[in-house]
């Protein structure tokens, strides 16, 4: 009895650990086999906008050094088929490793003290040329613009591809949902201030002032991020950011006195307990823009039109950048965005110029308030103006007087666009990011945005962009390229 | 490749598994196991491949010279000479940079120093080398004359390049005749499991904290708490990472019939300085106490030549973990809690909850020295641990850092303690003689490591997309 029951134990023990050690193999046998799916391998990512790691290239010297093998780990991780799926599943994990109602992302970013008025802008600029700190410290950068649209197009769409600008598009860099802090189911973009970044901008937009001298108003428009605006002073001296009031003030007092400053920061402020700001992105809100829009048509002297006047379209269900660079947070996906678009009255038809990847760029009709209604939730501020496309135009045939303006912007412009077009005749706008690559193909010859002006008898430039590309020396490269 | 990656456990592990299962002639065995270990090494860059062929070949023919001689003056010759050119190899590519930095700073000579990397896991496969070259000669360990069978001892990818450094006396018969049984192969799984979520899931974690508090850019401006819960995630963090390395080592092992000796026992429950590093990096702990402590007399010997031989040791295990100040001071700061403890003080006098905070401390402050390289950053750290730059007590970014991991953070506490492993011990034992209670405990032996291996391949996914990419632009 007490052998047969010994043996039965042995048994037992026998049993579970041959079906621990098959059940073990299996799982890293089947992980395994879907790692080789090579077809099954994603090549970007939507949710996180960017271009997954492709497979390197074979070198010698590569294999010599382990660069090589190192890309190939790299690689297969990063394109392993059930990536996101597991990610997605890992924050939901993470959630429980405490309370986290509140959090701050990519956090660890310090801000430049605000100088006065009395200083050299050159020397401001020059001074630690190496570090950008808005992008060295750890923020998590996403491109910004739309990728692949990974849905299903309806038949009504097929004959317009997709833009596939953004993240398939090198010639389009970022924009960076930076520092965000995140409570109660809502993402805030902090801003940090950068000496150099900024005395460097405001060089640059003196720079096309001077450029356009006697030819063109220039009026600039820096839009603020949603933490100066929608928090407590208090609570964003906690997390570290800059008084985006004071800097935009000292920015505008470094700029020459023929550019129109939209200092459209107080008008936001005074509506911050409207939906101004996107919780899950770093965007504003179609009636951000239109704050901003007012303000704008009181610095030019015209009658801003009245919300009601416009058509609307709605899409609910938006997860932006806030949702991507913070890992996919439990906390924004239970608060997802609507983004609601108004459509111009004026003209709601536009054309683009979209990048095909390889230096070449499309034609393509496009609509200034799209219907994004099929493409994927990180991708509805697409709606607006055609994204971020290197050039754009837009004719307002009920307007015959001429007028022409350019906007010259990053994604903060697209949401403002819409309410610009009923008042001119002849609306451009191009993102400063990809134009000149976009000159280089259409043979322009010259990128500058002066030549723009005088070619296209503008009246009005407009450079419209958020305060967080003022820091950024990436960013600044491009414009100083361009801003003359 | 790292242990920690999908594309090492998804591929190169299982495919080395399995290929071991199947192959059934030792020989063979060991032929695919070096193929696979010379792999593995030459994915961190083939051209070192070369150096590790060449060290083995000198201790080979080192270990062949003194075994086939009876004169004792010709052995130790040999020895020396094996010794002596092993260590300026060593030497030469983990130490030419910093003597020529300090050399620089001295006299102004070198203009230029030369950028040597550091070839990966040469301090563990030298010392393991070492061992085998001094243990022949000491008639401890058979000579290998097979080349590639010692190749394959130092190449062995468990523990070529981060250790446990396993001495070729407690391999050599696992190499010619290592045989698997079920009980171990299990043992194994549930040992890799462990180790790679105590890597992915724990030791990641806690570096999250750490590296976003003590991020070199802001560690200035860090608060005073800041800096404390960022030590202390660190502390965690390298307890974690470095024994789940040794963990998945030893797992690996038992897969195929390799048997490592422990390299960790819990060390943060120590109880005392002497204590603790009976339980840290055993096997580095006892190479020095082997091959250098003892050989110099040990502590028989007079007291002020006991405390040199301990600061010989102590500079030396200093040394070994990197070519900087700081980690010599980490060494030299141990040997005086070491005498202190020896001469000085009689622990067992200090109330025991007291003495383990007190060790923790000690501990803290030592990874404290351990983790700043550049030493005005180390100043910075110990300053600002102590409210001297000027920063808040806390702030809201170390508020939320400490209440957004507070559950992780009290886990990863228990974890490196024998909480875990004395609980499922007391299951073993309660379901021992009853065969219900058993499939019970069999359901959570099985289940264990599947689901860990699942949830560090989510960790690991997350972790693949590289901040580098990010920033390319």
């Amino acid at each position: 009895m007490q052998t047969s029951k010994k043996r039965e134990l042995q048994q037992t023990r026998q049993r579970i650990a041959l079906l621990k050690i098959l059940g073990f193999l299996a799982l890293l046998v089947v992980m395994g086999f879907i790692g080789l799916l090579w077809f099954a391998r994603p090549k970007t990512s939507v949710i996180e906008k960017r271009d997954l790691t492709e497979f390197p290239k074979f070198t010698l010297q590569g294999v010599w050094d382990g660069s090589f093998c190192s890309q190939v780990d790299t690689w297969y991780a990063d394109t392993y088929p059930l990536r996101e799926g597991l990610i997605s599943m890992d924050t939901k994990l993470e959630s429980l490793y405490g309370v986290r109602g509140e959090q701050i992302v990519a956090g660890g970013q310090v801000a430049d003290e605000i100088p006065d008025e009395s200083v050299d802008l050159a020397e401001l600029a020059r001074r630690d040329e190496t570090e950008a700190p808005t992008e060295a410290a750890g923020g998590v950068v996403t491109p910004t613009g739309e990728t692949e649209q990974t849905a299903t197009e309806s038949d009504a769409e097929t004959e317009a591809p997709t833009p596939a600008g953004g993240a398939n598009d090198v010639t389009t860099p970022a924009e960076q949902a930076g520092t965000i802090y995140i409570t109660e189911n809502c993402g805030y973009g902090v801003y940090y201030f950068s000496q150099s970044g900024s005395a460097r901008y405001c060089m640059a937009v003196n720079s096309v002032a001077e450029a356009v001298r006697g030819q063109a108003q220039v009026y600039c428009l820096i839009g603020p991020i949603s933490a100066g605006v929608m928090l407590s002073d208090e609570v964003r001296d906690q997390t570290g950011g800059s008084d985006e009031a004071e800097a935009m003030n000292w920015m505008f007092s470094q700029m020459d006195s023929s550019v129109k400053k939209v200092n459209v920061y107080n008008i936001l402020k005074q509506h911050n307990n409207e939906y101004i700001y996107f919780h899950t992105d770093h965007h504003w809100t179609a009636l951000g823009a239109y704050y901003a829009y007012c303000e704008f048509c009181n610095q030019k002297g015209i009658t801003p039109h009245k919300l009601s006047e416009f058509q609307t379209m709605e899409f609910p269900g938006f997860l932006g950048t806030f949702y991507s660079s913070s890992n996919q947070s439990p906390a924004l996906a239970a608060n997802p965005d609507t983004v609601t678009a108004y459509i111009p009255n004026g003209t709601n038809d536009m054309e683009m110029y979209v990048s095909n990847g390889n230096g070449t760029y499309t034609r393509y009709d496009w609509r200034v308030v799209n219907d994004v209604s099929d493409y994927a939730k990180s991708e509805l501020y697409a709606a607006f103006a055609g994204g971020d496309q290197p050039y754009n135009y837009a004719h307002n045939e009920k307007i015959s007087d001429g007028s022409a303006v350019l906007i010259v912007k990053d994604s903060y412009g697209n949401a403002f666009i819409p309410f610009l077009i009923d008042h001119y005749e002849h609306i451009y706008w191009v993102d400063y990011r990809s134009y000149e690559s976009y000159c280089a193909w259409a043979g322009t010859g010259n990128s500058s945005l002066s030549a723009f002006v005088r070619a296209n008898n503008i009246n009005d430039v407009i450079l419209c962009n958020n305060i967080n590309s003022t820091g950024s020396s990436s960013l600044l490269d491009y414009m100083e390229r361009i801003f003359k | 490749m790292v242990f920690s990656s999908l594309l090492f456990v998804f591929l190169f592990f299982i495919a080395n598994i399995l290929t071991q299962a199947l192959v059934s002639d030792m020989r063979k065995k060991n032929i695919v196991m070096l193929c696979f270990s010379l792999f593995f090494y030459a994915w961190a860059g083939v051209r070192y491949v070369f150096l590790l062929l060449g060290m083995t070949a000198i201790c080979w023919l080192a270990g062949r010279l003194i075994a086939h001689t009876n004169r004792k003056q010709e052995k130790k010759l040999w020895l020396t000479v094996c010794i002596v050119l092993v260590l300026l190899i060593l030497g030469f590519f983990k130490y030419t940079g910093f003597f020529l930095r300090n050399l620089q700073g001295l006299t102004g000579f070198p203009k230029v120093i030369p950028e040597i990397a550091l070839p990966i896991g040469i301090s563990f496969y030298t010392f393991q080398l070492l061992s085998y070259v001094v243990d022949v000669y000491r008639g401890d360990a058979e000579v290998q004359e097979t080349y590639w069978l010692l190749l394959l001892y130092a190449s062995l990818f468990h523990q070529c390049i981060a250790g446990p450094i396993v001495r070729y006396r407690d391999v050599n018969h696992d190499i010619l005749h290592r045989k698997t049984t079920l009980p171990e192969i299990s043992r194994g799984v549930t040992r890799f499991a462990v180790g790679l979520a105590k890597k992915a899931i724990l030791a990641n974690g806690c570096a999250a904290v750490a590296d976003s508090l003590l991020a070199s850019e802001t560690l200035a401006s860090t608060s005073v708490l800041g800096m404390w819960l960022g030590m202390i995630a660190y502390m965690l963090q390298i307890y974690l990472d470095f024994s789940a390395y040794s963990d998945m080592a030893i797992g690996m092992g038992l897969m195929c019939g390799f048997h490592y000796k422990e390299n960790f026992n819990y060390p943060y429950v120590a109880d005392s300085i002497t204590d603790f590093w009976r339980r840290w990096h055993i096997s580095l702990s006892s190479f020095f106490r082997d091959y250098v402590y003892i050989p110099l007399g040990g502590n028989r010997c007079s007291k002020r030549r006991h405390i040199f031989n301990m600061f010989v040791v102590w500079a030396l295990t200093g040394m070994w973990h990197g070519a900087s100040w700081n980690y010599i001071f980490w060494g030299l700061y141990f040997f005086v809690f070491l005498v202190a403890e020896k001469y000085l003080l009689d622990v067992d006098r200090i109330a025991k909850p007291v003495r383990h905070l007190l060790v923790l401390l000690v501990v803290l402050f030592g990874w404290v020295l351990f983790r700043f390289e550049d030493l005005s950053q180390l100043g910075t750290a110990l300053g600002g641990m102590f409210g001297f730059n000027r920063n808040a007590f806390t702030n809201l970014e170390t508020g939320l850092m400490f209440k957004n991991n507070v559950f992780f953070l009290i886990f990863a506490c228990i974890a490196v303690t024998p909480v875990g492993k004395n609980l499922t011990n007391l299951l073993k034992n309660l379901t021992k003689g009853n065969v219900w209670g058993l499939r019970l405990y069999g359901v959570w032996d099985v289940a264990c490591p599947l689901i860990l291996v699942f949830l560090s391949a989510m960790a690991l996914a997350g972790n693949s997309y590289n901040p580098f990419l990010y920033f390319q632009f």
